[in-house]
């Protein structure tokens, strides 16, 4: 056996394009724990087939795995929305050994107050699938095109929808699933004492969100309706019959009967131009939002080294983190961020930013081109705000290597690595039966 | 009248009014109580649609790009027939009901206001009854257009409709009163079309609920059945409540208002105004808040009566109440309703420009108030004073809740327009408007129309009258050369958003004619710069100024922003005007910029879009879910 490598920990950070994919691997004490958090891509945002992202991501396993299968001692699949899980769908995944899987508790079947959640959202995404596209297939009757609101709705909607391939993987349903045996496991746990894991000595994990505070579930309930129109929020409300005609025949009358006066100004008033696609994109803005603030959020400390995985919370779900002043202190000496949603504007609180979190950390942001958002996301100002706390902010579209700390393999991934002090050689147990750990 | 049309000697009097039957007050309670309301409107000579001079119905599907036959109002027999009777399967009926429902909100305002009402331009507001479908129903200021919806109710869960049944939103009074109110609040002041506080679009609400709402008192046969259901608590004003609670019940509007009821019906205090934060919440407090006033304006009015009928007792005996005393408790109901709406809306030429709170509001109404009635005999304005401080909606920064306190405050020193500092013809607004007032003479050579006309943005600039042009513009100078005392910018350019004159009754019988100036600046210097500038919310201050008939400013109602140069307040004493604006303003600059982060960080979409949220803030979305969106907090 070689001389033991030291003690770090890396995070490496796949360019899947508009979604998130991270390798953290920790090495401490001769013990090895290797982590994935998220496998995903959003469908407008593809840097690459997903497919060589999985790829990559095993070959990187088989490598580290000396000679055995490749491993992994958890998979984090932070909430259901594509672009952070679209990949675990892939069959590749089979060979790969998985310990554990984390989800948040809104995935679990068998919590009540999840499965009405989840069932709610997964009608509205459904309900607004449906809608956008009987609205543009009317446009379409007419040749014209949907206008940008209605595309960007049916993103969100598609993207919301359950993904159910990879959740299949993950949750081990319907025959899908990992090599090895595999314990699926849902945070936070109601008890706070288990919400804090020790995957290695010295190593532990910190759930920090979705909460369970009731008043704080109003986050993750989906929209009633879009616009104008209520969505069938169970599978089971009847569905209003299409309107035909209005009235009796023998009141419609012809253009020429009807004073010049009222023509002009019908085609003044552009009746047509009259619709709910603002409504739709709202609805449909909303459920994104709500999937998002079901991430899975936690903190990563290896020996002091603080490492912050917010997955998508936006905003709101922010506040019962940053509003309690013990997970305040944790989360103010992280030395790493995975940048929430991708840069956008209302995922990493100002005051995260100006106030919680102390400069000179590294960030990592996870993006790739999507012309629609080109100018929204990341946000500029965020950036701004980052830089001028004296954080580092890692991109694969902007690489600026730092040698031992930031590095490149070409266009396929970022790594960020922090050398640790050296601590006393473990043994690192395994679970070995399938177990599902509510 | 043009002198070489020979008058006819036999010629019939055009009448007063017209009468046209409406559902009391929607197509469902109609079908639940058999009664039908007979509204009474201005008359005058409609063209089929109706098109008349203030509103056009344009009665186009467009989903079915189909015309539905226009009604013509003017035919005889609809005339002896107070139209045509309502129903939800004739067309004709719908475009009656909008008209006449939209008329005669008009005509209340044009009453209380104390001034001809002109839309924006000599525009009409256009009504289209089958605009859509959908579960909603908004006006649309681009279009200078009230869009109505319809829907299927329910299949699950109608109400006291059929499932699958074709609702339409253009039956409902309400909607059509409440929509109709919008356009007029939005005539009379556009920036609050422009959400730069959680009050703007509450205050539109509550406005518009509240003209609807009271709305319901103006139908005498409805009050006095409400009044005669109710005999044994009269004193209590249980019936007006429950006809209250009516307001738009079965199309699922005024949730927030009839909560609010309920829980003043059961005696239950009302949450303080400063803990509600969704704009439909606190616009119900307000509304229920002088609604309260209303009813114990109401009792104290009756109580004479109840003394006469009881022989001083005041308790009344079983059974149904004396048909006379039914009429008078009725007559006196209305009566208390007009004057408590009429001191509402008379608040409006005392509003601010841009950015206003419902602690303006109560300012506005207090002052316009007492200006015209000093004493205050009928106790009205105390008693919504007390109500609005029990509900905790009162202005912030004023000492107490006195009259003086509450009033706007008048100018330190004089200022007046017509001075050295501008070539204004104050007389000549006074007398051009003076001769509109007389509806028989000619329209005045400065009438509101051609105020109007210059001061739209759209206007071509061939069209802008040239004399309209050189007294927008005398007047801006006038408000730059007094920038500093009237909360102003000397170095920003300023508009004139609106002029008019009125003339209101005071308590001498007497009228009072008024100046009313709406001065606007919008401060690029104060924006966003790193935003487009096409793309970031304005950054505007305003000043209302009144003036009395001489010109000289009575009370100055400003939202300032800090000063581009503070140098300009170097040498000025240390309680100067010009420095009290200057810190509000600053102030009031960070308010406006905490409101739009909150707004944007309330807004899903601001993830994904450059368009400032708080333009999404807007009337389609008002009534149309989902909460969420405007759901921000304060």
């Amino acid at each position: 056996m070689s001389a033991p490598e030291p003690d770090r920990v890396t995070v490496r950070m796949y360019h899947v394009g508009f979604g998130d994919a991270f390798l953290v691997t920790v090495r401490r004490g001769g013990g090895t724990w290797r982590l994935l958090v998220d496998c995903g891509v959003h469908r407008s945002g593809q840097a690459r087939p997903i497919v060589d992202v999985v790829n990559a991501i095993i070959a990187d396993l088989v490598a580290d795995a000396g000679g055995g299968p490749p491993h992994l001692d958890a998979v984090v699949a932070t909430h259901h929305h594509a672009d952070h899980i679209s990949g675990y769908a892939r069959p590749e995944w089979e060979q790969v050994e998985v310990d554990e899987v984390w989800l948040p508790y809104v995935e679990d079947a068998e919590d009540a107050d999840a499965t009405m959640l989840r069932t709610a959202q997964a009608s509205a995404a459904k309900e607004l699938v449906r809608l956008v596209e009987s609205r543009t297939s009317v446009l379409a009757a007419d040749g014209a095109e949907p206008s940008a609101k209605l595309m960007l709705a049916h993103d969100f909607a598609i993207n919301a929808l359950t993904n159910d391939d990879a959740l299949d993987r993950l949750l081990g349903r319907n025959g899908r699933g990992f090599a090895g045996d595999t314990v699926v496991r849902f945070f936070p746990k109601h008890d706070a004492a288990d919400n804090t894991l020790t995957p290695l000595p010295g190593v532990t994990v910190t759930i920090l969100g979705p909460s369970r505070d009731p008043d704080e579930l109003r986050r993750m309930d989906p929209p009633t309706s879009a616009g104008w129109q209520r969505l069938a929020l169970s599978a089971d409300t009847a569905m209003s019959p299409a309107i035909g005609d209005l009235f009796g025949l023998a009141y419609a009358v012809k253009d020429h009967d009807v004073p010049e006066a009222l023509r002009t100004a019908r085609d003044s008033l552009e009746l047509a131009e009259v619709t709910n696609d603002a409504g739709l994109l709202g609805a449909a803005a909303l459920l994104d939002r709500v999937v998002n603030n079901t991430s899975l959020f936690f903190l990563l400390d290896v020996a002091g080294t603080r490492l912050l995985f917010p997955g998508d919370a936006q905003q709101g779900a922010w506040e019962h983190v940053l509003n309690d002043p013990a997970k305040r202190l944790l989360v103010r000496d992280c030395v790493f961020y995975k940048i929430g949603h991708h840069g956008s504007g209302n995922a990493t609180p100002r005051d995260f930013v100006e106030a919680a979190w102390a400069d000179g950390g590294h960030a990592m942001l996870p993006w790739g081109l999507v012309k629609a958002w080109e100018d929204t996301i990341p946000q500029e100002n965020l950036m701004a705000a980052l830089t001028a706390h004296h954080h580092t902010i890692i991109r694969n579209d902007e690489q600026e290597p730092e040698p031992g700390v930031v590095s490149y393999q070409g266009d396929m991934w970022s790594e960020w690595t922090m050398v640790l002090p050296p601590a006393g050689e473990v043994d690192v147990p395994r679970p070995r039966q399938v177990t599902v750990d509510r | 009248m043009p002198a070489d049309v020979k008058p006819d000697p036999l010629a019939v009097p055009l009448p007063g009014s017209r009468w046209l039957r409406t559902f009391a007050f929607d197509p469902m309670s109609t079908r639940l109580s058999g009664r039908h309301l007979r509204v009474e409107v201005p008359f005058e000579t409609l063209a089929p649609g109706p098109m008349g001079r203030s509103v056009h119905v344009v009665d186009y599907d467009d989903a079915r790009r189909t015309w539905y036959q226009p009604v013509d109002l003017d035919l005889g027999i609809v005339l002896a027939q107070d139209g045509l009777r309502p129903s939800e399967n004739d067309p004709r009926s719908h475009q009656q009901i909008v008209y006449a429902v939209a008329m005669s909100v008009i005509d209340r305002f044009e009453r209380f206001m104390g001034r001809r009402f002109r839309w924006r331009q000599e525009q009409v507001l256009r009504l289209v009854p089958h605009a859509f479908e959908g579960r909603n129903a908004y006006f649309d200021p681009r279009r200078q257009a009230v869009l109505f919806g319809y829907y299927t109710a329910e299949l699950d869960d109608p109400g006291a409709n059929l499932p699958g049944q074709v609702i339409f939103t253009c039956l409902s009074n309400d909607i059509i009163a409440h929509e109709v109110t919008h356009a007029i609040v939005h005539r009379l002041r556009r920036r609050y079309a422009e959400a730069t506080n959680p009050d703007v679009f509450a205050l539109h609400e509550a406005l518009a609920d509240l003209v609807a709402l009271f709305h319901h008192f103006n139908y005498p046969e409805v009050v006095r059945e409400a009044i005669a259901s109710t005999s044994g608590d009269l004193r209590s004003g249980g019936g007006l409540l429950d006809l209250a609670r009516e307001f738009g019940e079965s199309t699922g509007r005024g949730a927030a208002l009839r909560s609010a009821l309920a829980q003043e019906h059961a005696g239950e205090k009302p949450r303080p105004f400063a803990t509600l934060t969704e704009p439909h919440e606190r616009g119900a407090s307000f509304v229920v808040a002088v609604f309260r006033a209303y009813l114990d304006s109401y009792q104290h009015a009756i109580a004479d009566l109840l003394r006469i009928a009881t022989g001083g007792s005041g308790v009344l005996p079983q059974g149904a109440l004396h048909p006379d005393l039914v009429d008078r408790v009725t007559t006196e109901a209305i009566h208390t309703a007009d004057r408590m709406l009429r001191m509402v809306v008379r608040a409006f030429d005392y509003l601010p420009v841009v950015d206003p709170s419902f602690g303006d509001l109560v300012r506005g109404i207090v002052t316009a108030d007492r200006d015209l009635y000093p004493d205050d005999a009928a106790h009205l304005r105390g008693r919504l004073v007390e109500s609005l401080r029990v509900s905790g909606t009162y202005p912030s920064g004023v000492g107490s809740l006195a009259d003086d306190a509450l009033t706007w405050p008048v100018p330190e020193k004089e200022i007046r327009l017509g001075d050295e500092a501008s070539d204004v013809d104050v007389r000549g607004i006074l007398a051009s408007a003076t001769q509109d007032l007389d509806i028989g003479a000619d329209a005045g050579d400065m009438g509101s129309a051609s105020f109007e006309t210059w001061l739209s943005p759209q206007q071509a600039p061939g069209e802008v009258s040239a004399q309209g042009e050189k007294l927008g513009q005398a007047i801006s100078e006038w408000a730059n050369h007094h920038a500093l005392d009237l909360g102003l910018d000397p170095e920003a350019i300023t508009t004139l958003a609106g002029l008019h004159v009125s003339f209101r009754i005071g308590e001498d019988q007497q009228p009072r004619p008024e100046i009313v100036l709406q001065l606007a600046q919008r401060r690029a210097d104060l924006e966003d710069q790193s935003l487009d500038p096409q793309k970031r919310p304005r950054m505007r201050s305003g000043t209302t100024v009144i003036l009395r008939a001489d010109g000289v400013v009575s009370r100055i109602i400003a939202k300032p922003l800090p000063l581009r140069d503070d140098s300009l307040l170097n040498g000025l004493p240390k309680h100067s005007p010009a420095r009290r604006f200057d810190a509000w303003g600053t102030e009031r600059l960070a308010a406006l910029r905490a409101w739009q982060s909150t707004v944007a960080d309330a807004d899903p979409l601001t993830a994904w879009t450059a368009e400032p949220a708080q333009w999404r803030l807007n009337f389609a979305s008002l009534h149309a879910e989902p909460a969420g969106v405007l759901d921000v907090g304060a």
